[in-house]
């Protein structure tokens, strides 16, 4: 029984009420200090699990966060102002015709204690060279020998100049290993990095700690631990609970929920572009052109963008590109031959009797972000009066029907992935990748951008193939996503991504 | 009144399915639901895949949409209405074939001797030891997912479960004196099974059925939440536990719906099942009266 008679305890329960009150009125006001920042530590949670470490034979983006620039340095940095920063290499000259690379390797120790040495750069450089990944091998196409010159230096030589080997120095492509631990790369990964892999236990966590024979300056933190966690929802829980100091990368399917929640507002969110993604739609080349570009039409990219109520983190786009690339675009009159136009297709439609025409849309069933798009395509095609049925397919079906069946087999579908534009390149129509899609037209426009001398040149000869690839209607870009990241507000010294994707751990600091 | 009155008045009991409050429970959900899932075919308040961005994560009682919308502004309601239909179809279905399959397997085993009786049994043994939700995912990725898909899964998982029921209800009722009467008139083995077990097993046939129904609406909507069930524009509840699973932080409803369906139907059943066993049992009928 309540005793209201109770002067003193109705106090109490006033006091109690207020401050119940006041803290819930006052965002932020209840999260705590991290308790790693005492112990020069930091948390931070990883969505998926890479499988190996070895980023010569995967370019899974789980790797390519954690691994390059923080264990394996390129031999340059491509800073975000268009500045080139030694990594490996200490200097680096070019000769005028573009032809000749001659770096020259710094006094270093790798995070093992062994010495640095122009071998195992030589080798590092050949075994990206042969790399099953079309995105290190991409880079040595104009390579035609890399020797060692003296005990300093290395020299590169080049059939013809090519803007994809200089930047590919920069990124997963110019990473150096010593060749003694190639054998221990999937699981254990050396190099001259800030940091060194303590253990990767898979499904679980990655432990780093710094390396004391990084040639530069220490970082601030010392010890950082990845925490595997695949549930987004869960991540978030765990960063909200003070359990975790970060989530780098937060996937557009939780955008909204992070807002609803209001933890843009707890933590210190960041968008870079780096990690972004484009989402496209793939019309089988197969199909008449005319066809394909009636179905492009149908694509609202408004709509699917509003979809995931997170307008700010992505941009509508007819460009095969993400923001930091210099020929994206985003979406414009100028920019999309194809914009959504309901009322031209079912016209098309109409006038070239495509009702006629049985078409197949595989999506994918498991994968949230993806299926989201299909459930917007799908009916809009079938409104505009196209003969669409959805064939809803699982990832290991999906893997088998689309990315190794040849030829593919599907009409439409809708893919995220990286945004590099020469994966839609194909020396001949039969090593046409999954898309199908093989323009000679496109292929030359790219191999002419890689030879261009001048960052001008190039430009222009990428947004001329940037061009090709929107007029062709197969790989039809809907959104760019950008990256976003979550961190404790104590957490400074955020820097976007230099070498691909990965997120650097040196500069932040509590 | 007389005792003489007494006695000659004849005393009316209301029928045993009349009174038993777990039977009518049941049935009164059951037949909401099957009604639901017929009405769903004539009608529905929005199309349920239509997407309207407009109007996304409204919430119940919003004018035009009575339990509110999803993350593309499709009908709740109209999509609760068809994953009715479809759990009543691959439910009722995956139950439905597996007790045929199952009455002639067990009947099979009971009634032709000792070597049909170690086949099949064995044959039964096997298939239960092979996890039901690994048949479902292999016969996702080999003849991809569906509502058939989920019905062979369901049939394959609860068949030899049949099997094994019918086969020990029909060896009780083989033993009995009015069967060995039947052998002795010369009555062929198709015969007395048809004649005279299955009706004497069909309390209990209806009664598995009822409650592997329930099982069969389950299971589908755990395979349809992982993703290898039912797929747009097929509709299923599981389906719609996957969808709202993303948004769960932003507007929970989106996965109370569904959910809250699957437990109003599934207990509906089980009370249902357990309501016709107590009306149906002969022995548990003996002891109430």
């Amino acid at each position: 029984m309540i005793p209201s008679n109770n002067k003193s305890f109705r106090l109490a329960i006033a006091m109690l009420t207020a401050s119940a009150a006041i803290l819930a009125a006052v965002p932020g006001m209840v999260l705590a200090a991290s308790p790693r920042a005492d112990e020069d530590k930091m948390i931070l949670v990883a969505r998926q699990d890479p499988g190996t470490l070895d980023y010569t034979t995967s370019n899974l983006t789980a790797l390519r966060l954690w691994i390059p620039a923080n264990v394996v340095e390129p031999l340059v940095y491509f800073n975000k102002d268009g500045s080139v920063s030694p990594g490996v290499a200490e200097s680096w000259t070019i000769s005028d015709d573009r032809l000749t690379y001659v770096f020259t390797i710094r006094d270093a120790k790798f995070s093992n204690g062994e010495p640095l040495t122009v071998e195992d750069v030589v080798y590092s450089l050949n075994t990206m060279k042969e790399s099953p990944v079309s995105q290190n091998s991409a880079a040595y196409q104009a390579v035609s020998s890399i020797e060692k010159t003296d005990d300093k230096t290395v020299t590169v030589t080049l059939s013809r100049p090519s803007q994809n080997f200089w930047s590919g120095m920069g990124s997963t492509a110019g990473l150096i290993q010593p060749e003694a631990s190639a054998e221990t790369i999937a699981t254990n990964p050396i190099g001259t990095g800030p940091y060194k892999l303590v253990s990767y236990t898979s499904n679980s966590s990655f432990e780093f700690t710094v390396n004391e024979n990084y040639w530069g300056e220490a970082p601030p933190i010392k010890d950082v631990s990845v925490r595997i966690i695949t549930d987004g929802t869960a991540g978030l829980n765990a960063l909200e609970a003070g359990e975790v100091d970060s989530l780098p990368v937060i996937t557009i399917d939780l955008w909204e929920q992070l807002m609803a929640r209001g933890l843009d507002k707890k933590f210190s969110m960041v968008t870079y572009p780096q990690i972004g993604e484009p989402t496209y739609a793939v019309i089988n080349q197969k199909l008449d052109p005319e066809l394909r570009k009636a179905l492009a039409m149908t694509i609202d990219r408004q709509a699917y963008n509003d979809a995931f109520g997170a307008s700010w983190g992505a941009e509508n786009t007819c460009t095969f590109a993400l923001p930091n690339q210099p020929w994206y675009s985003a979406e414009s009159p100028e920019s999309c031959p194809y914009p959504y136009d309901i009322e031209g297709a079912m016209a098309l439609v109409t006038e070239n009797d495509y009702a006629s025409i049985p078409l197949e849309y595989a999506s994918l069933s498991d994968v949230p972000d993806l299926s989201l798009p299909a459930d917007i395509m799908v009916p809009t095609m079938q409104a505009a009066g196209f003969n669409l049925t959805r064939n809803a397919i699982d990832l290991a079906r999906y893997s088998t029907l689309i990315f190794q069946g040849r030829p593919p087999q599907f009409d439409v579908t809708v893919m995220s992935g990286d945004a590099d534009p020469t994966q839609w390149s194909c020396a001949d129509e039969a090593s046409a990748g999954w898309s199908t899609y093989c323009s000679a037209e496109y292929t030359q426009a790219l191999a002419d951008a890689d030879e261009a001398l001048t960052d001008e040149d190039y430009l222009a000869l990428m947004q001329k193939a940037a061009q090709i690839l929107r007029d062709d209607a197969v790989i039809v870009p809907i959104i760019a996503k950008k990256g976003v990241g979550l961190f404790d507000p104590d957490l400074k010294g955020f820097v976007e991504p230099r070498v691909a994707v990965a997120l650097e751990f040196a500069p932040l600091h509590w | 009144m007389t005792v003489a009155a007494l006695s000659t008045k004849p005393v009316r009991r209301r029928p045993r399915w009349r009174t038993n409050t777990t039977l009518t429970l049941g049935i009164a959900l059951t037949v909401g639901f099957v009604a639901i899932a017929l009405v769903s075919m004539l009608y529905l308040p929005h199309n349920p895949n239509v997407p309207r961005i407009q109007d996304r994560l409204l919430p119940a009682g919003s004018p035009n949409y009575l339990l509110g919308t999803d993350v593309l502004g499709r009908d709740i309601l109209s999509q609760l209405m068809v994953g009715a239909r479809t759990s009543l179809m691959v439910g009722a279905g995956g139950a439905l074939i597996s007790l045929l399959i199952g009455t002639v397997a067990g009947l099979s085993a009971a009634a032709f001797g000792r070597w049909a009786d170690e086949g099949i049994s064995r044959g039964a043994d096997i298939m239960l030891s092979i996890p039901g939700m690994v048949t479902a995912l292999v016969l996702a990725a080999t003849i991809g997912s569906g509502a058939l898909t989920t019905i062979l899964a369901l049939t394959a998982f609860f068949t030899p479960s049949f099997t094994r029921v019918i086969r020990s209800a029909a060896l009780s009722v083989l033993q009995e004196d009015f069967i060995t009467a039947a052998r002795l008139y010369g009555r062929p083995t198709w015969f007395i099974l048809v004649r005279h077990v299955l009706p004497n097993i069909a309390g209990v046939m209806i009664v598995q059925f009822t409650l592997y129904f329930a099982a069969g609406i389950l299971t589908e909507a755990g395979l349809s939440y992982l993703g290898v069930g039912v797929n747009r524009p097929s509709i299923s509840w599981g389906m719609m536990l996957n969808e709202a699973q993303q948004q769960v932080g932003i507007s929970s409803p989106l996965a109370m719906w569904p959910g809250l369906a699957i437990v109003i139907v599934v207990l509906g059943l089980n009370l249902l099942g357990d309501g016709l066993r107590d009306v149906l049992d002969p022995k548990l009928a003996r002891r109430s009266s």
